[in-house]
This record gives structure tokens, C-alpha cells and sequence, in this order.
């Protein structure tokens, strides 16, 4: 390469540079403003989903219980409001257990050896739908959650 | 230049005119009463006739009773509204405050707990009667950012603060910080003023 080309090369670099520059900020731009997008739209989706349950307030408890069957359990509070209690139970496990060994030679010197993998897992929580209905039988408030 | 002189200015004029006056305090880590309850008082008023004067200013201001956190002593109830306009504070801010208030013979005790939404992407915010919050057609919507880093002050023009790497944080928007202490204030000094306390 004659000095002409290198000289010509390294000047098309530096040109370049500005809109290198120029072009790596609104790639940045662009993903902090999808981040902000795609955080929002969670939020968004998630809300429905509790809106959704949520929106039995104001409703007669014997509709919900028309359309949700029987609850788990239904607790009186002194104030004269009803709660009716549904729950669901999810447990289980998974995951495996792979020992490890070591090989040794008959001096006890060690050839080989590998250590145990632990990918057990076990998980055990309730989902709960708590519905409070006053003495109108009226859904005053609901609350959802895990425990 | 212009604006680094407004938002000075506006500094001035939140510092000056709340100092003394506001109920709330806002700053980077959210909004809220402050004291953490405001008394009223009311000399001479039986506790009914608080009852009652409480529930006529819920009617009137057409706010929604909250049965569920109502009691002998306490009345609750709920405004949903926005508080914040796009053209000022660079996205529709939306409230959701629900005032607990403590009443007997004399006083009210007023309480306060508040989320506010930011609909940067135009959301069209619904509330059911549990007080649960959604968009329609679940357009996109967050609960409002106080902070931001400081990377991410375009993206979230709304945001009053931005902190950097350092920690140090900056109040990037005085317009909203004072939008939303006079829109808070006023509840107090409306409350005041229908149930004649002081």
C-alpha cells in the first residue's frame, strides 16, 4: 500500500468518525426508549390481568360464586363483612443430582475427578383471591396474592 | 439559557411560596404529606356534624366513599384525576389519592395515600372499584418516576429528578415538582375552606 492509500484511508476513517459517532447515539437512543416501551407494556399487561379479577368489586358475591364455584373458606370480620377465600396450592420439584467421583492411582494420587452438580429444585406456594362482601351481599373489595 | 433562568426562577417561586404554606413535601423519592397527617380543626363541632359535613363534601366534589376503609371514626374516599398536563409536564400525569379521615368531636385527622400514573404513550387510564388501575386496549403506562438516571432524561421528559453515576441528584423539571404541590395543596385548603376549620 502506497503512501497515497494509507493517507487516503486514514481520512475516510477520520470522515467516518462523526457519523459513527452519530449513529451509535441513536442506537442507544432508540434502546432506552424501547427499554422504556417494553417496560411500560409489562406494566400495562400486568395490571389488566389484576383488573380483570379485581373488578368483581361492586358486584352480588352470588354471582361470583355462580361463576367461580365453591371457595376454600369463608372467614366473618366483626364489622359484619363476609370474606370469601379462594386458594390454590402449587408445589412441586424438579431438577436432577449428578454425584461426582475421583479416580485415584494406588499411590492415592489423584487421576481424575469431578465435582457433584446440584440442579434440584422444590417450590410450594397458595394463590390467593380474598373477596370481602358487606351485609348487601355487595363485593366491597378483593384482594390477590401468594403466600 | 432562557430556561436555565426559568427554571431557577420557578425554584425561587416553589421554595418562597411552600416554604411555610404547603402540606406536602415532593422531592426525588415521591410525594407526601408532611407532616405524615394534617389536622383540621374544627371548634365546637359535634363528631355527627363532622360526619356529616365530610360526606356532603365527598357528594359535592363527587370524590367516591370508600366503604371498605370507613369505620365509626373514619371516612375514606377516593379521586382519581389528572393532576399533571402533557404540554406542561411532558406526559399526562393521573392521580390516584385516597384521603382517611379521622374524625370526632372538633377535629379531622386527614391522611393521605396517592399513586400517580404517567401516560407518556397516550394511555387512556380506567380505574375499577377496588382501585386497581388499567389502560385501555392496555396501551402502555407506568406508575410516575420521580428519578431517572441521568442517560435516560429524554426518554422520560415527565421526570423531576435525575441522578448520575455519582449519586448526585438534580432537579431536571421544577415546572412538575411545582404542578403537583399545587394541585395536592389544594384538596387541604379546599377541605378547609367547605368544612370552615382551620
Amino acid at each position: 500500500m502506497n503512501t497515497t492509500t494509507r493517507t487516503a484511508l486514514f481520512g475516510l476513517c477520520l470522515a467516518a468518525l462523526p457519523v459513527m459517532a452519530t449513529a451509535q447515539s441513536l442506537a442507544s437512543n432508540n434502546t432506552r426508549a424501547q427499554a422504556r416501551y417494553n417496560k411500560e407494556k409489562i406494566f400495562a399487561e400486568a395490571q389488566r390481568k389484576l383488573f380483570t379479577i379485581t373488578s368483581w368489586a361492586g358486584a352480588n358475591i352470588n354471582d361470583l360464586l355462580a361463576k367461580w364455584g365453591t371457595y376454600t373458606r369463608k372467614s366473618e370480620l366483626p364489622n359484619g363483612v363476609s370474606v370469601y377465600i379462594f386458594e390454590n396450592r402449587f408445589s412441586g420439584s424438579g431438577g436432577s443430582y449428578t454425584p461426582g467421583y475421583v479416580v485415584t492411582d494406588q499411590s492415592g494420587n489423584v487421576v481424575a475427578q469431578k465435582q457433584a452438580r446440584d440442579n434440584t429444585f422444590s417450590y410450594d406456594f397458595t394463590e390467593y383471591y380474598e373477596f370481602y362482601s358487606d351485609r348487601t351481599r355487595r363485593i366491597i373489595h378483593v384482594k390477590t396474592g401468594t403466600r | 439559557m432562557k430556561k436555565a433562568l426559568l427554571s431557577i426562577f420557578l425554584l425561587t417561586l416553589i421554595k418562597s411560596g411552600f416554604a411555610q404554606g404547603s402540606y406536602f413535601t415532593c422531592n426525588e423519592t415521591g410525594l407526601y404529606l408532611s407532616p405524615s397527617m394534617v389536622t383540621i380543626s374544627l371548634p365546637g363541632q359535634s363528631k355527627e356534624a363532622i360526619k356529616q359535613k365530610i360526606m356532603s363534601f365527598i357528594r359535592e366534589r363527587k370524590y367516591l366513599y370508600k366503604p371498605f376503609y370507613s369505620g365509626d371514626n373514619q371516612i375514606a374516599f377516593r379521586d382519581f384525576v389528572k393532576c399533571g398536563d402533557k404540554s406542561d409536564c411532558g406526559a399526562d400525569l393521573i392521580a390516584k389519592n385516597i384521603f382517611r379521615l379521622t374524625y370526632d368531636s372538633g377535629f379531622i385527622k386527614i391522611r393521605l395515600e396517592n399513586e400517580i400514573y404517567s401516560t407518556f404513550y397516550g394511555a387512556e387510564l380506567l380505574i375499577n372499584e377496588n382501585d386497581d388501575v388499567a389502560s385501555r386496549k392496555d396501551v402502555p403506562f407506568a406508575p410516575y418516576e420521580f428519578q431517572v438516571p441521568e442517560q435516560y432524561a429524554a426518554e422520560y421528559p415527565e421526570a423531576m429528578y435525575t441522578f448520575n453515576k455519582k449519586g448526585k441528584i438534580t432537579l431536571k423539571s421544577p415546572v412538575v415538582q411545582e404542578t403537583l404541590l399545587i394541585f395536592y395543596n389544594r384538596y387541604i385548603t379546599d377541605m378547609k375552606t367547605y368544612l370552615g376549620g382551620s
